[in-house]
């Protein structure tokens, strides 16, 4: 019982108990016993009064019995006895002074009882004598011998009657002087009539002062003293009961609002809990919704179980509820896990996990469960209540992300990150066991032509054949991953000596030289191969995997199919690199570049209708450096993206100078592969055609052929969008690429630039001549215009001119200098153009 | 909590229920009490009758009687264990076919020890003044501890009683029915009492006069009622028991002791020897004279034989007269019709 019930208890108990008391108070004062001590009262004084008359009437009475007295005795003792005894008393009249009273009466009508008996003895005393004196003097009147006396019997007589009746002390007298008269005679008759005579006078005086006594003795009083002290004891009880009432109703009053107090509380309490229960139960419903619920006793048995939980275990619930726990374990953890849970829940903790279980249609399933045990108040659980959630569909869901996360989508390896997270482990164990490991970086040779020739799902499923390759040449304990593209790595473990890693690395490359079918058609594969090794060459994951790609470079630059372990040569090689790189960053951010003009003639004219914008490195230390030093570095770090957008605004800035001063020229200007893959191109073109003076086919962008390999569809697209703007295309160093023709049919350009290696050799190299002359010819015939580069003889020129080539560009006409020069040599070409035209017709 | 709370509502209703029970139920039973005690007793046709004015009176009987109670006492009046040689009972001495008293003078009580007294009649005692010769005992229960202690007479005490009559299951069963405190000393007292107040003479030839019946005595019963009156006899034999409700001194008109002749012994001295007063020496109970013709010998010491001595004995030492015997003759035979009946029969020597 809580503390709160205990008090209401206690005070209504209170609260009754004291109106027990009062109503048992109350009661004390009945009031028929009230009537009965007033009627017994009343009786007595009635009783006593028939006493006193009848006292009264015997002196007067002829013959009469006393058997009224007698019974007014007794019932005047009846009554007085009542008074006295406890019955009365029981309802609660216990007063000693109406106990005196009583007593002082019992002890006035015991007297009075005494002298009525001694009046009675004396009355029939007299009596008897009245009865026969008139009998004894009618006696003495027959006797004629005793004459003499008759008129003095009869004056006896009469006095005796006289005097019995009205008490006169004459009478007596008189008649005591005639009983002398007769007792001095000694006569028997005369004797007889005196001696009756004076008993008569004798017991009547004695008879009056008997009634004289009786009546002195104050037994009216007595009774009137008992009524007055009976009442007064009343008043003063009819005034407590009135008290009693009073309190009594008030009792009362307090008692029913009390209860009216109790009655509004525990309605409120009830509405409160309809409240709540609604709460809980729409909580309950709304949890029945969300989760699968059970509830376990403290026992272990299952108390309760929700409709998810019947629909997710495909139990019913008789299968469940009263059954053991042990139905909601299962075969996929061992006993020891649900032990631990068990024993956890035991000791008051709460218990958060994951269960895996199976369905009787042998279908899996995971739970995410959280019991918690519901504690008394000495922290012992009284039940628990198992949450669970139905998460197979999420681990699904995890394992499948976690499958994207870290392996390849295409070949099932592991990706990047995998690779690194198995790297960073295997270097771990690597330490501790204090063996090496090395890294196998390969690459495929020539995958970029595969893919852009035979389409992306062949070099997909080539990619497939290699992994595949890759897995089967190395042990099952060493890691095979792509980290994209047709990059693969090996992580080898337990590397013992060089040896060992050069069998891996023959194994590989004999392997992947195999030739391969696909799409019906027979490829050869070869790839290139860099290994760095844990601890000799690196001590990181990330270094050892760059030292394995530099290694890998390496190889591939002493030709293909090949392999390169990585050493200090090329560890000075990479840290080379590494300052260079630096140094451009600095020389990005410092300005440090300039740019210089060749200019290119037109063949027909002589007069130089466009120039080349070539990038120098002004280095402040090495002073002017060429482009071939520093740009694949630009391309290998991407800055060739910044710096590229600003050699177009440079070069177009200088355009629109020039072309204020009226020199009207065409500006070409180089563009990276990054460039056009970045796609920010096209929005610079579209400013720097706002630029004063700037026409679009003023600019000339001029791509390498192997910066156009990769995804060759999407770059037609934009170099289309730029000849739609206006903006020309040239196709550079053409020749030294693949020279796909079926390529160069597609793309949008307007000119091809032959590279200055087949132009060096003219007229000297006959194989340089025919593939001149066979690139012009082919030029013309796809209506595209072609500048020659590297023209620096006269018999090159007329060479060039005479098979129909339309720009020259060398240092035959100009080496490429700065702005200012150009400015300078612009300004001057035009009024040397007849010289030019001159010196040309000369050579000619 | 919530068990608890219902328990202490249950008690509480029960305490509520107990309590009302406790003060209301015994007003209940008053109320059939008091309805069984009222019981009216039979009406006197006083017009037809010559009962007003009449110094005798009818007996009729009591009314406020338990039959069952009296039943009880009139058993133990008749059982001889309330004695302590369990050999003599209150009928011994108080023979019920002998006028409620015996011949002799005085009774022969336990162990045939010979008491001082004369054993008076048991009948109408309930209408006596007081019992004994002195009036020592104001209440018949009173009286009943006189003869129970007696050594010449019962000598016996009330634990010897009580545990006679704990020994018989008749006697336990009767008083668990009638009494709740089973076999005491009281309710002893109280059966044997109901009994004694049973035991009334009715519808005696004299009082069939008196209640207008013409025939019912003799001429000569009638003269001796009138002669009765006329010595005085009436003065103090009078009321429904002719006697028993006052105290005379015996010898007022003469020294009856002294003619006796036998001197003065202590039960001579009356009521002297209740109330210790010089003027009540030789004092007695007047005695009923309503079964004196069956109940010689007479006086307190049973000095008179018969009924005509005692008559004259009362004339000359009561009245102060001598009697003729034809007077003599007529109380006699007005005496001998004041016998009543007891259970439909009248009482016969």
């Amino acid at each position: 019982m809580s503390p709160d019930t205990f008090r209401k208890s206690l005070i209504l108990a209170a609260l009754l108990g004291v109106l027990t008391f009062l109503f048992a108070q109350a009661r004390s004062n009945d009031p028929k016993m009230h009537h009965q001590i007033v009627v017994n009262i009343q009786n007595l004084h009635y009783q006593n009064s028939r006493l006193n008359e009848s006292v009264l009437e015997f002196s007067a009475d002829q013959f009469s019995n006393y058997d009224l007295l007698t019974r007014l005795k007794s019932g005047i003792r009846e009554y007085l006895t009542w008074f006295k005894s406890e019955e009365p008393k029981l309802y609660g009249i216990v007063d000693v002074e109406l106990d005196a009273i009583i007593d002082r009466a019992e002890s006035n009508f015991e007297k009075k009882f005494s002298l009525i008996e001694k009046f009675k003895s004396h009355n029939g005393i007299l009596k008897n004598s009245l009865y026969y004196i008139p009998t004894a003097v009618d006696n003495l009147q027959k006797q004629s011998s005793l004459s003499s006396y008759h008129q003095n019997a009869d004056k006896l007589l009469q006095e005796v009657l006289l005097f019995n009746s009205r008490l006169n002390p004459k009478n007596k007298e008189l008649g005591e002087n005639i009983i002398e008269e007769f007792r001095s005679k000694k006569i028997s008759r005369l004797d007889d009539i005196a001696i009756h005579a004076e008993t008569i006078f004798r017991e009547r005086m004695l008879l009056q002062e008997i009634v004289e006594d009786l009546f002195s003795i104050p037994t009216k009083d007595s009774v009137e003293n008992i009524y007055q002290e009976y009442s007064a004891y009343n008043n003063e009880k009819l005034q407590i009961l009135s008290v009693y009432r009073t309190a009594m109703y008030t009792i009362a009053v307090l008692l029913l609002f009390y209860v009216i107090y109790l009655f509004y509380t525990l309605r409120q309490t009830l509405l409160c809990l309809e409240d709540s229960l609604y709460e809980v139960e729409f909580q309950k419903n709304a949890l029945d919704q969300y989760a699968i619920v059970a509830s376990i006793s403290a026992e272990g048995i299952v108390t309760y179980a929700n409709e998810k939980f019947t629909q997710t275990t495909q139990l019913s619930k008789e299968q469940i509820v009263g059954k053991s726990r042990r139905i909601l374990e299962s075969e996929f953890h061992d006993q020891a896990y649900f032990d631990h849970i068990w024993s956890e829940l035991e000791s008051g903790k709460r218990w958060r996990g994951e269960i895996k279980n199976k369905r009787k249609d042998n279908t899996e399933y995971w739970l995410d469960a959280t019991v918690v045990p519901f504690l008394d108040k000495k922290q012992k659980p009284i039940r628990y209540v198992a949450l669970l959630k139905d998460i197979t569909e999420k681990k699904a869901a995890d394992s499948r992300i976690y499958r994207l996360a870290h392996y390849d989508a295409l070949t099932g390896l592991p990706n990047r990150a995998m690779f690194l997270e198995s790297l960073n482990t295997a270097l771990v164990d690597a330490r501790q066991s204090k063996s090496s490991l090395a890294v196998l970086f390969i690459d495929l040779d020539n995958f970029k032509l595969i893919n852009d020739t035979m389409g992306h799902a062949s070099g997909d499923e080539l990619l497939n054949v290699v992994a595949e390759h890759l897995r089967s040449s190395v042990r099952a304990s060493d890691i095979v991953a792509r980290l994209g593209g047709d990059e693969f790595t090996v992580i080898v473990r337990d590397v013992e000596m060089n040896e060992h890693i050069e069998n891996i690395v023959q194994n590989i490359l004999s392997i992947t030289k195999d030739p391969v079918t696909i799409n019906q058609k027979e490829i050869i594969v070869s790839s290139s191969i860099g290994v760095s090794v844990f601890p000799d060459d690196a001590t990181d994951t990330d270094t050892l995997l760059k030292n394995a790609d530099i290694a890998m470079y390496k190889a591939k630059s002493n030709g293909k199919n090949n392999c390169c372990i990585f050493d200090e040569e090329l560890k000075a090689i990479n840290s080379e690199k590494h300052a260079l790189e630096n140094d451009l960053l600095f020389a990005v951010r410092n300005e440090q570049f300039v740019l210089h003009y060749q200019p290119q003639v037109d063949v027909l004219t002589g007069r130089i209708c466009a120039v080349e914008a070539l990038i120098r490195w002004n280095h402040p230390e090495k002073g002017l450096i060429q482009p071939n030093a520093f740009i694949p570095m630009l391309e290998e770090s991407g800055l060739i993206i910044e710096v590229g957008k600003w050699v177009l605004i440079e070069a177009c800035t200088q355009l629109a100078q020039w072309k204020e001063l009226g020199i009207n020229l065409g500006m070409g200007v180089n563009v990276s592969a990054r460039q056009l893959q970045d796609g920010h191109i096209l929005e610079l073109l579209k400013q720097i055609l706002d630029f004063p003076g700037i026409e679009p086919s003023d600019i000339d962008l001029e791509i390498t052929e192997t910066g156009l390999l990769g995804n060759a569809d999407e770059l037609i697209a934009l170099l289309s969008t730029f000849k739609d703007l206006g903006v020309k295309l040239s196709l550079d160093d053409f020749g030294t690429g693949y020279s796909s023709l079926n390529y160069l049919k597609k793309l949008p350009i307007s000119k091809l630039k032959i590279d200055q290696s087949f132009v060096r050799d003219i007229p000297f190299d006959a194989h340089d001549m025919a593939i001149a002359k066979t690139v012009i010819a082919m030029a013309s015939s796809l209506d595209l215009k072609v500048v020659a580069e590297g023209v620096e003889t006269v018999e090159q020129i007329q060479f060039l001119e005479e098979h129909g080539c339309d720009f020259f560009q060398g240092y035959y006409f100009n080496e490429p200098v700065d702005a200012r020069t150009m400015q300078q040599l612009l300004i001057n070409w035009n009024a040397e153009q007849d010289n030019y035209n001159l010196r040309y017709l000369r050579a000619s | 909590m919530k068990t608890n709370s219902h328990i202490v509502w249950i008690v509480l209703a029960g305490l509520c229920i107990g309590a009302s029970v406790v003060f209301v139920w015994p007003s209940l039973k008053d109320n059939t009490k008091n309805a069984t005690e009222l019981a009216a007793a039979k009406p006197i046709n006083y017009k037809a009758s010559r009962v007003l004015n009449q110094p005798i009176q009818p007996i009729s009987m009591p009314s406020k009687l338990d039959e069952r109670k009296v039943a009880l006492g009139e058993k133990l009046f008749h059982d001889n264990r309330l004695s302590s040689s369990s050999s003599v009972s209150c009928a011994s001495c108080h023979v019920l076919k002998l006028g409620g008293a015996d011949q002799s003078a005085s009774s022969v009580g336990v162990n045939g020890l010979q008491g001082e007294l004369n054993s008076p009649t048991v009948f109408n005692v309930a209408l006596n003044i007081s019992q004994f010769w002195d009036g020592r005992a104001e209440t018949l229960a009173g009286q009943i501890e006189g003869p129970i202690h007696n050594p010449v007479e019962m000598g016996s005490s009330w634990p010897d009683i009580i545990q006679k009559l704990q020994s018989s299951k008749e006697y336990e069963a009767l008083f668990n029915k009638l009494y709740e405190e089973g076999i005491t000393v009281e309710s002893i007292k109280e059966s044997i009492t109901a009994f004694e107040q049973s035991l009334v003479t009715l519808n005696s030839p004299f009082d069939r006069y008196l209640l207008g019946d013409e025939d019912a005595i003799s001429e000569n019963a009638k003269l001796g009622y009138e002669k009765f009156k006329e010595y005085g006899c009436v003065a103090c034999h009078q009321g429904s028991n002719v006697g028993g409700n006052l105290y005379q001194k015996l010898g007022i008109m003469g020294d009856y002791f002294a003619d006796r002749g036998t001197g003065i012994r202590p039960s001579d001295l009356g009521r002297y020897n209740v109330t210790g007063l010089e003027e009540d020496k030789f004092v007695f109970k007047v005695p009923s004279l309503r079964l004196a013709s069956l109940t010689a010998p007479y006086f307190h010491d049973g000095s008179a034989k018969t009924l005509r001595q005692a008559v004259q004995v009362m004339i000359k030492y009561q009245l102060g007269r001598m009697a003729s015997k034809r007077d003599e003759d007529l109380i006699i035979e007005f005496l001998e019709s004041l016998v009543g009946e007891y259970k439909g029969q009248r009482l016969e020597k």
